[in-house]
């Protein structure tokens, strides 16, 4: 089940982000990776070094766009300046999709540069598939939602966030990006089952997967990106591997980053536990 | 919860405790966000609102250096923080948030005392923040 409609029919690995501090490895290395993840704000620019980077990592790599500024749950419309531009880096890139976040972050055209939830009831859902479904229209590329991390719940939720999560890709008829670290720190910081989330999504609609490090504080778990992925998140990883199939996955490391060799060894891990996990004896 | 995370937090960093009506700020918290077993209602919403101050200050301290050495660290916290509770975020990417703190010093130079003249003299702040920009 890898290729589907929300990643563009295609059958991609285990990827790494790009970021800054590996830019002079990558280019003068060249190491072996199977494709990048940029974030699409960071190279919506109109040249500087950021697209001369990305232009000698296109020439030798596969790049997905994921983007950090959509707010699908805001309730402003979506900004026309950032889609023009997130356009323009869709043709450069020739992501086969990319991906935001549910959430919300801007309110009356002013900025949190935050991933903040949304409370879940249905009135939301439908004005954030509508945003999603615009988003699509204009951008003519498959979008996934990435499940957020959150740290507090609303009175006014109507429903859990996995039953939220499915209702708006329903409706949006979008793709999720799977984030499994963010389902663990919120399933400890609300008190679920994240076995229940995994087990209770649309699988057919995962285009891709995220895994990461989180750090725990006494009475709460923060997504820090700053560690290796830890054992919890391996075992949901593999348990989602299962459900949804061999899928695209991009390990996070966006925090105290490590030297580009310590970040790839992680992917190379990642590699060879999907690998096992979708084994035929494994099953 | 948006006009939450944009007030400043105290100067010990956490959220303040009145909320802007006077109400204490527990108060106005437990009126939309739930409260668990290990946190209440204010404390869940304070990661968001420290997290939020964190982020901003983070990115106009890196975007800088030049007018944080003209006015020293200290000041310029304060200068940040009053500048960013004037002027919130008006742009998707966070590069733009020192965009109005030129204007911000013109009006309110006082925060950059008493080097209000070479703190306003920003062609410096203006280059490092493009080589900055350039070579990230």
């Amino acid at each position: 089940m890898p290729e589907n409609p929300y990643n563009g029919f295609t059958e991609y690995g285990i990827g790494i982000g790009l970021r800054v501090p590996h830019y002079r490895h990558i280019l003068a290395k060249k190491p072996v990776v199977d494709w990048f993840e940029i974030i699409s704000e960071n190279f919506m620019v109109d040249g500087g070094r950021p697209l001369e980077v990305l232009d000698c990592i296109l020439e030798q790599y596969r790049v997905v766009q994921h983007g950090v500024a959509m707010y699908f749950g805001s309730a402003d419309k979506l900004d026309r300046e950032h889609q023009k531009r997130l356009k323009r880096l869709v043709k450069r890139t020739n992501t086969p999709w990319l991906s935001d976040h549910l959430c919300w972050g801007s309110v009356d055209g002013r900025y949190t540069h935050d991933l903040l939830p949304m409370p879940y009831t249905f009135a939301v859902a439908r004005h954030t598939a509508e945003k999603i479904r615009a988003a699509r229209d204009y951008l003519e590329v498959p979008i996934c939602v990435e499940n957020v991390s959150s740290y507090c719940e609303y009175h006014a939720s109507e429903m859990t966030e996995w039953e939220f999560l499915s209702e708006v890709v329903e409706l949006a008829d979008c793709g999720i990006l799977l984030d499994v670290n963010n389902i663990y720190v919120s399933s400890k910081n609300h008190n679920f089952d994240p076995y229940d989330y995994l087990n209770n999504i649309p699988h057919h609609r995962v285009g891709q997967i995220h895994i990461a490090g989180h750090s725990k504080f006494e009475k709460y778990i923060l997504d820090t990106h700053d560690h290796p992925v830890l054992d919890p998140v391996w075992k949901m990883y593999g348990h989602a591997l299962k459900l949804v199939g061999n899928t695209a996955t991009l390990l996070e490391w966006d925090d105290r980053i490590p030297s580009f060799d310590e970040v790839h060894n992680e992917a190379l891990k990642a590699n060879k536990f999907r690998d096992q996990q979708l084994a035929p004896s494994a099953a | 919860m948006a006009t939450v995370l944009f007030r400043p937090l105290t100067p010990r960093w956490r959220m303040q405790k009145r909320w802007i009506d006077g109400r204490p700020m527990d108060e106005a918290a437990a009126e939309f966000i739930k409260p668990n077993d290990r946190l209440s209602s204010f404390e869940r919403l304070e990661i968001y609102n420290r997290q939020y101050w964190f982020r901003v200050l983070d990115c106009l301290w890196d975007d800088y250096p030049g007018l944080r050495a003209i006015v020293g660290r200290r000041k310029f916290m304060k200068l940040i923080t009053a500048y960013l509770a004037r002027y919130p975020s008006d742009s998707y990417t966070s590069r733009d948030l020192g965009n109005r703190l030129e204007q911000f010093l013109r009006e309110e130079p006082q925060w950059a005392a008493p080097r209000e003249e070479l703190a306003l003299d920003l062609d410096c702040s203006r280059i490092f923040r493009c080589l900055n920009w350039i070579t990230r």
